[in-house]
């Protein structure tokens, strides 16, 4: 009785030890490639870039459509196409930059700390920087801004905010503090951004002793680039090339 | 002596068992799971149908924009006003960021020097990526990409969680810089002495600059429109 009680032990171990091992190849087997901990997110992230990528396709889709329809209607009426060609230019020139634009949104003025300079605090944390700066732009981009200036100077696609000794310059002209910075967009989401938990960063920099005011604005205007855009290495790549 | 050695043999039998048991939590662990495998699997298929999807819609947009490039080209021929403004045209699209563009220029790949690590230092120092595109910017770059995201003038950096926001698209390292302009430029900026290649380095990220002859940057993927931005008329 007591051997056949311990045979059977034996045979039930056996039996749970080949499950296992099936069970261990199985699912190797299934892994082809590795699919690690971090696959699962990147692949997420992947789709998601993609969807968002198919979505603007559908957009210039239509977009396209309608300007191709646009031109065709113009080519029946005397002097339509000059009409539509140059109504073209001025909305690529608004997304460019290059035009005067206005409409709701905020106003952020950055300036140097009014604290007095003691031994013990290091002027550098007194004072408005090019990273600071830099760090606003973008957050504000991230708030959904559509067009930036800074104390009347556009932010376009390829404009640098760098330190210059006590100046700052932003596309190659030099400014002093205070910096205004105006932002046009939707003001409440603007503010409520930058002023709140999703950015903070304005918060840090008052804590650091910055002069940091932020106001919602009805009309802001931000003016046109009028920098040379005189490009010497790009050119527009043309189907087929 | 008997039930010494169907103890030992029961022993053995455990041990060997938990020694599986053990492996295969392990290899459960590191792969992510089976659920993880199923889910990574389903994520693949979805992506291989979406993949199929925009090069259709990518080749119709292609169609259409080729359309409309032979109106403005029609238009232009009518009078030099019109030729201008179709030059003026091109500039202004190439400025928004909405024609792929090519040209001479740098590839920079930004990349952790010691990968998997439990905190990937590009999500603390973040902000470094906008100090590169400043960099750029500043040595004079005329169109720019990271990850194939074409930076416009509305394009954000930004840390969103696990990933990183650019043109709202998520990314996680390495994160590639194609910057147009004078190659040799170019790289200079970046490899100053005490400059950005050096700052990244010592935190933890490695930096490498290819000088090219012919780079392709792509246009910017959505439609770009000012819903409050609206051009001021005298």
């Amino acid at each position: 009785m007591n051997r056949l009680y311990k045979n059977t032990m034996v045979l039930i171990a056996a039996l749970f030890l080949g499950l296992t091992l099936t069970i261990q190849f199985k699912s190797s087997q299934e892994q082809v490639g590795i699919v690690t901990s971090e696959t699962v997110p990147q692949l997420e992230n992947e789709l998601h870039n993609l969807s968002s990528e198919i979505e603007g396709l559908r957009q210039q889709l239509t977009d396209l459509r309608n300007r191709v329809r646009e031109y065709e209607r113009a080519m029946d009426a005397q002097g339509g196409l000059n009409e539509v060609l140059e109504q073209q230019l001025a909305q690529a020139k608004v997304l460019a930059g290059l035009a005067e634009v206005k409409g709701p949104g905020i106003e952020i003025v950055l300036d140097d700390s009014s604290w007095e300079l003691t031994g013990d605090n290091d002027p550098n944390l007194l004072l408005v920087h090019d990273e600071d700066i830099l760090t606003v732009v973008s957050e504000l981009k991230a708030a959904g801004a559509e067009a930036i200036s800074i104390n009347g100077q556009r932010i376009m696609f390829n404009t640098e905010i760098r330190c210059g000794g006590p100046t700052i310059n932003i596309n190659s002209v030099r400014y002093a503090p205070p910096y205004t910075i105006a932002a046009i967009g939707e003001p409440s989401i603007l503010y409520g951004y930058m002023s709140g938990q999703e950015s903070g960063y304005l918060d840090l920099l008052e804590y650091y002793g910055l002069q940091v005011s932020i106001e919602q604005k009805d009309e802001i205007v931000i003016s046109a680039f009028t920098g040379s855009v005189n490009f010497k290495y790009v050119r527009t790549s043309k189907e087929g090339e | 002596m008997k039930t010494i050695k169907g103890q030992l043999s029961i022993g053995l039998v455990c041990l060997a068992l938990g020694l599986m048991l053990t492996l295969q939590f392990r290899n459960v662990q590191n792969y992510g799971g089976i659920l993880s495998v199923q889910r990574a699997q389903e994520l693949a298929s979805e992506l291989k149908s979406a993949r199929a999807q925009r090069d259709s819609l990518q080749q119709r947009v292609k169609e259409y924009e080729k359309r409309m490039l032979e109106y403005e080209e029609a238009a232009a021929q009518v009078s030099v006003v019109a030729e201008g403004m179709r030059k003026d045209l091109e500039r202004a699209r190439l400025l928004a960021g909405l024609t792929d563009v090519r040209g001479p220029g740098v590839v920079v790949t930004l990349a952790e020097v010691q990968a998997g690590q439990e905190f990937n230092v590009f999500y603390i120092h973040y902000d470094k990526l906008l100090k590169v595109l400043n960099e750029l910017n500043a040595a004079g770059a005329e169109a720019v990409s990271i990850n194939e995201q074409r930076v416009i003038a509305t394009t954000e950096i930004r840390l969103a969680g696990s990933h990183i926001n650019i043109n709202y698209q998520r990314f996680a390292p390495p994160f590639v810089f194609k910057a147009i302009g004078d190659p040799q430029t170019l790289e200079a900026a970046l490899k100053l002495k005490g400059g950005i290649a050096e700052e990244l380095e010592y935190y933890g990220i490695s930096v490498s600059i290819k000088k090219e002859q012919d780079i392709f940057i792509p246009r910017y993927s959505k439609v770009l429109e000012f819903k409050h931005a609206e051009p001021v008329t005298e």
